[in-house]
């Protein structure tokens, strides 16, 4: 009897250690460096969170760096250590990397944030509606451009600082922004200037004097670092500025940035990856791409801060409206993808 | 083999305290330095992928280091490799975008059509500095840089500017069709045609400086540019040497663009130039040790890589490493109180 029971037991330890599903490894690829970028910080955090949360998994952050033309090097060399069975991201530049990895590497699966590429059924892919994000900051800088704000004359301008030309930028950012300018101060102007890189804060900064001087009473940068630059001059200038992705701009120069429209990337990433972790290789996200705004809470309006709360109280209605309403679907910006 | 014992015992030296240098990093930064040490060291010939990939990557470095030896063997200090290679990954990108469309066109017409174009990119850009000494007095060393330097901003910003797929998020040309780009010998590894390639670029260029007239004469015009002239040497010998200079760095760029990437990325050339450099410094100017010195410094690289994807090292280390070799090599040569072509390959005037 004793040594029938042992050999059950040993059958079934057996068994369960046979069809035990390893433990999942989750690789998080950060383009550029996670120091510095709240995107990418938040991006880790998601994840490690999520990792933390599936009994056995580990997680393993690389970072990248800045030059693109290396990134597919590195994502290649990531999946071909096989120690990976999920790599995630965050950068609508990396979907085309990571396709032609899949490609060689069909075991490994990819999550995405803030990307776009449906179909390929080793990806999963989550964009923000930054139509709605460009929206709420072009509002803040309506209000500004409309002198509700500063409480002097209205210029009706306001300007836009952006690194590079980019798909995200051209058809979901700078739209968004217009539509809100134009909602908050009818007919007011929009000039864009183009930085050519995402570092230099002496070039951005002269690039937004140039912008105030023309009479822009708020400028949104899209510039990575160099929009320290864009607050330097607004700080002196007397101007304001308007704040992408996190709310981190609040206090970076209290009283000239005024509004942060930010993105809930650890929220985000740490569902999808904790679901896809959950679900296994062969989860049904893998091959889709999804658009998500602020009516599921990823997108939002941080409006907590002294910064803003400062503000006139009029001022801060019309914003606050303008959030509950694309928050209770009254106000509808769709996007159907990139 | 021309590098005799005494000469390689510095680079020899240095390499090693490049590797101490790896250990005692490894050993002070990790938190597991057995891993750390494992994956730097023996990571890149844990699989084939990643052994491939090291090959893959010692291409273009070869490459730029053969062009600097031959400048070097002619005594042209041509500083400006990084700009040669990235006009080259522009021209190649241009022609395999051109040429890869057309119709009954063979791959190998198109890849060759477009390697050529990128030697003569960077030979053009290469021979304006040797125009320039020729004819203004104007250093090499000096124009050589500075040309590069504004060629690379000026590639730059036609591959994120005007160039640019405008589809892409990449700051990056549209992507070249399969038949423009250099086949694949081991798929999914990124090692392609371009490795071969430049192991026969080394094997010419060995022949070149050791095995022909011509060779000889840009030795001579090297160790003594006042002596060949009186002799009746050429006068264009040094421009003949730079337009081959520039022509490699311009086809290492052609190997990024063709090779992995199969597309012209801004920034693509990463400092293969400036590594290059290093390379030939490295091997004393001799086309034959480049290759080991080559595969050394791709061997760093791809150390620094799979340590800090299998442990937590920076992969920046290579970068300081390899500066380390490089400066420990100059240092002890320069050091040692011999002319100048000694550090370029015993090639000095009083030699």
């Amino acid at each position: 009897m004793h040594r029938i029971a042992t050999s059950f037991i040993s059958l079934s330890l057996a068994s369960m250690l046979s069809f035990a599903a390893p433990a999942p490894k989750v690789c998080v690829f950060v383009p550029g460096v996670v120091s510095g970028s709240p995107v990418y910080e938040q991006l880790v955090a998601g994840a490690r969170r999520a990792a933390s949360e599936i009994p056995g998994a580990t997680l393993k952050v690389v970072e990248g760096g800045f030059n693109q033309a290396e990134w597919l090097g590195k994502i290649s060399s990531l999946a071909a250590t096989g120690e990976f069975s999920l790599i995630v991201s965050s950068n609508p530049a990396i979907p085309e990397l990571c396709a032609e990895v899949a490609g060689s590497f069909p075991e490994v699966r990819f999550f995405i944030a803030d990307s776009w590429l449906p179909g390929n059924k080793s990806i999963h892919t989550v964009l923000y509606n930054q139509l709605e994000q460009g929206y709420l900051v072009g509002f803040m800088a309506g209000l500004a451009s409309s002198g509700r704000l500063a409480g002097g004359a209205a210029s009706h301008k306001a300007g836009l600082i952006v690194a590079q030309h980019y798909p995200s930028f051209d058809k979901l950012i700078a739209p968004g922004f217009e539509r809100g300018l134009e909602a908050a101060d009818p007919g007011a102007a929009l000039e864009t200037r183009v930085l050519g890189n995402w570092y230099d804060a002496t070039k951005a900064s002269e690039l937004a004097n140039g912008l105030f001087d023309w009479g822009a009473a708020a400028i949104l940068p899209i510039a990575g670092g160099a929009g320290q630059g864009v607050v330097s001059a607004a700080t002196s200038k007397g101007r304001f500025v308007l704040w992408f992705d996190d709310d981190s701009g609040y206090r970076l120069a209290p009283g000239t940035v005024i509004g942060c429209a930010v993105l809930r990337q650890d929220k985000l990433v740490y569902e999808r990856v904790k679901a896809l972790l959950a679900q296994g290789p062969a989860s049904t996200l893998y091959g889709s791409a999804v658009v998500v705004g602020v009516r599921d809470g990823y997108v939002d309006f941080a409006s907590g801060d002294p910064s803003y709360l400062g503000l006139p109280a009029a001022a801060r209605a019309a914003m606050d409206g303008q959030v509950a309403r694309l928050k209770s679907g009254a106000l509808v910006l769709p996007v159907a993808g990139l | 083999m021309s590098m005799n014992w005494e000469r390689a015992r510095p680079r020899i030296h240095a390499l090693g305290a490049a590797l101490l240098l790896a250990l005692l990093y490894a050993l002070l930064a990790s938190s597991d330095p057995r891993a750390a040490l494992s994956a730097f060291f023996l990571g890149p010939f844990a699989s084939a992928y990643t052994f491939c990939a090291l090959l893959e990557s010692s291409a273009p470095l070869l490459a730029c280091a053969l062009g600097a030896c031959i400048a070097f063997r002619a005594g042209a200090f041509n500083l400006g490799g990084e700009g040669q290679a990235s006009v080259g990954t522009l021209a190649a990108a241009l022609v395999a975008s051109a040429l890869g469309g057309a119709a009954g066109l063979p791959p190998a017409l198109v890849v060759a059509a477009s390697m050529l174009a990128a030697a003569a990119a960077g030979s053009c850009l290469a021979l304006l500095s040797a125009e320039a000494e020729r004819r203004t007095g104007a250093q090499v060393m000096l124009t050589s840089f500075l040309l590069a330097q504004a060629a690379i901003i000026a590639v730059d910003w036609a591959i994120g500017g005007p160039l640019r797929d405008s589809s892409s998020n990449l700051l990056a040309m549209p992507p070249l069709s399969e038949g423009a780009r250099l086949s694949l010998i081991a798929p999914p590894s990124p090692l392609s045609l371009a490795f071969p390639a430049s192991l026969a670029l080394a094997a010419c260029t060995v022949f070149f400086t050791k095995a022909t007239r011509l060779g000889s004469e840009i030795r001579l015009r090297g160790k003594n540019p006042e002596f060949a002239l009186t002799i009746g040497l050429s006068p264009r010998l040094g421009d003949l040497a730079m337009c081959l200079s520039g022509g490699l760095a311009g086809v290492a760029g052609s190997f990024l663009v063709l090779g992995q990437a199969g597309r012209a990325v801004k920034g693509m050339t990463g400092g293969v130039g400036w590594n290059g450099l290093a390379v030939a410094l490295i091997a004393g100017s001799d086309g034959l040790w480049a290759l080991p010195a080559a595969l050394f410094f791709a061997w760093l690289d791809a150390g620094s890589r799979q340590s800090s994807i299998l442990a937590d090292l920076s992969p920046d280390a290579s970068s300081v490493l390899k500066a380390v070799a490089l400066f420990l090599i100059t240092a002890k040569i320069a050091g040692s109180g011999k002319p100048r072509g000694s550090l370029l390959g015993g090639t000095g005037a009083a030699t």
